[in-house]
């Protein structure tokens, strides 16, 4: 279904057990929703699911510009308060593990738990190298030309000459991510303003990693630096680690979900 | 119960449902097979579980030692003749999982899925030269009582030790109930660990536990990359008794990691 909110169309799919508890997924760059079918199948009997494509991906709108996080975060609030959802748990991957942590900085009312996979809170000059060669290679030739080399980051060799449906899907999403919400999102990454924060989130979070990872490091620094929190890292597994390691990653997440019961 | 094998009295244990894979649990130094009381109780309904008492620990009889991997490895293999265990799964932590790799590396074919957690293959000087020390103190007028404070300082992080008193009580007594032959006896076996150079060769579905403060963090991820097609996964907070300090997450992953190859 689609819900207009924050001046955005959203697309958005809910599923699950009626009267349970909510939990929401969010995807992380250049992916939709349909990242999270495996965790949905495990989780539906236990849960109500909110699952959303994030402005500018999947099939929801999203217009030319920089998206900053906490309009990311403005999103899921309006689709929430759209949704008479008061409280949920959040479930979120990289992009929508930062999402994450303004959810839990600035809105910590509304959210259950906090389960941030692959992800950081910070933009250091290193880590923003990397985008403005690909936000050209996206502006002249559109989505098609990064879908090797992005899956090339995002999974370890092994997991793609062995998953091949996998990363046909991932490359499917990949290329129909709009140029506009891949452009507007890569601003996002380059100007996260959370690390300084996080020892001020007080909702029960795991910080999830993927052995492979190239944020490894910005998942584990925020596991030491949100207190009380909780450390799950799955290998071998790369960026997408819920698609790389379903098993091991599902397991640790409806672990986590259960002691919030 | 007590069986007779390999020249020693092991006391053994055997719970779960009948009929279903054999998953056994191998414990660490100074422990005894209690420590997987909240494992076996999860897991109870999809296996068939053996837990046992490492020589010289727990109820089983602690013969004069040095006691080395070779002999720990051996000491399975004849529990499991003894029960007519064809393959089990076999999940040990610390010399356990040292027990683990030795067993993927000769008995590939008495084995479902090894799951070696908070351990090493190798004995470096920096590693060996903290044996001795610990061996002196075992051997002196207290015994192993002796080793209580150092060992829960090096196995659980300050905010452990302080926000889980009973399970530092049990530690204790655990520890303080570990025979002298059976410390000194293992602690001999951990300054010569010979597996390094063949944990390349494991072939059986192995996934690597590790806790995220736990000294043996590093060498247990070194090992993960050592064995082709292994499995890792991290836990935190976490000491050295990674399942002991992440009960839940602990469970859920080795209970995964077994679904997958049954």
């Amino acid at each position: 279904m689609k819900a207009k909110v924050n001046g955005v169309e959203l697309a958005c799919a809910i599923e699950g057990r009626e009267g349970a508890p909510w939990l929401t997924f969010s995807n992380s760059l250049a992916t939709n929703m349909a990242m999270w079918d495996d965790q949905v199948a495990a989780l539906k009997d236990e849960f109500r699911i909110l699952r959303y494509d994030k402005r500018g991906h999947g099939e929801s709108g999203g217009a030319p510009g920089d998206y900053p996080i906490e309009t990311l975060v403005a999103d899921l609030i309006a689709l929430w308060d759209h949704l008479g959802i008061r409280t949920s748990h959040f479930v979120g991957l990289s992009i929508g593990g930062m999402t994450g942590f303004g959810l839990g900085l600035d809105h910590p009312d509304r959210v259950a738990s906090l389960t941030l996979c692959c992800t950081r809170a910070d933009s250091p000059p290193e880590y923003n190298a990397a985008w403005p060669a690909r936000i050209a290679v996206a502006k002249k030739d559109g989505m098609a030309p990064l879908v090797t080399p992005t899956l090339e980051r995002w999974f370890t060799a092994a997991c793609r000459a062995r998953e091949t449906a996998a990363m046909a899907k991932m490359g499917r999403m990949i290329a129909t991510t709009s140029v506009d919400g891949y452009v507007g999102c890569a601003w996002a990454l380059q100007n996260l303003p959370y690390l300084p924060r996080l020892s001020a989130i007080r909702v029960p979070t795991l910080m999830l990693g993927g052995s492979n990872d190239i944020l490894l490091d910005g998942t584990r620094e925020a596991h030491r630096r949100i207190p009380g929190s909780l450390y799950y890292e799955v290998g071998p597994a790369g960026h997408i680690a819920n698609i790389e390691q379903p098993a091991l990653f599902t397991a640790g997440l409806k672990s986590f979900l259960a002691r919030q019961r | 119960m007590k069986i007779k094998t390999n020249g020693v009295m092991l006391n053994a244990e055997v719970e779960g449902r009948e009929g279903a894979p054999w998953l056994t649990f191998s414990n660490s130094l100074a422990t005894d097979l209690t420590m997987w009381d909240a494992q076996a109780k999860a897991l109870a309904g999809r296996y068939r579980i053996l837990r046992y008492d490492k020589r010289g620990h727990g109820k089983s009889d602690a013969p004069q030692g040095p006691y080395d991997l070779p002999m720990l490895v051996k000491d399975v293999i004849g529990l499991w003749d003894h029960f007519g265990i064809k393959r089990s799964h076999f999940v040990g932590l610390s010399i356990g999982g040292m027990t683990a790799l030795g067993l993927g590396i000769e008995h590939a074919d008495r084995l479902i899925s090894i799951v070696p957690c908070d351990c090493r293959a190798d004995s470096p000087a920096e590693f060996r030269d903290t044996w001795p020390p610990r061996i002196k103190i075992a051997e002196g007028k207290e015994g192993t009582a002796g080793l209580v404070p150092m060992t829960l300082e090096r196995w659980f992080t300050a905010e452990t030790r302080k926000a889980h008193p009973e399970r530092m009580e049990y530690m204790t007594r655990l520890i303080s109930n570990t025979t002298v032959t059976g410390y000194v006896g293992c602690a001999h076996a951990l300054e010569n660990l010979p597996y390094l150079p063949r944990v390349g060769e494991i072939k059986v579905p192995t996934l690597f536990v590790a806790g995220t403060t736990d000294v043996m963090q590093e060498p247990t991820r070194d090992l993960h990359k050592r064995v082709p097609g292994s499995s890792y996964v991290e836990i935190g907070p976490a000491g050295h008794l990674s399942n002991l300090d992440q009960p839940e997450l602990f469970t859920a992953a080795v209970g995964a990691f077994l679904d997958l190859h049954k």
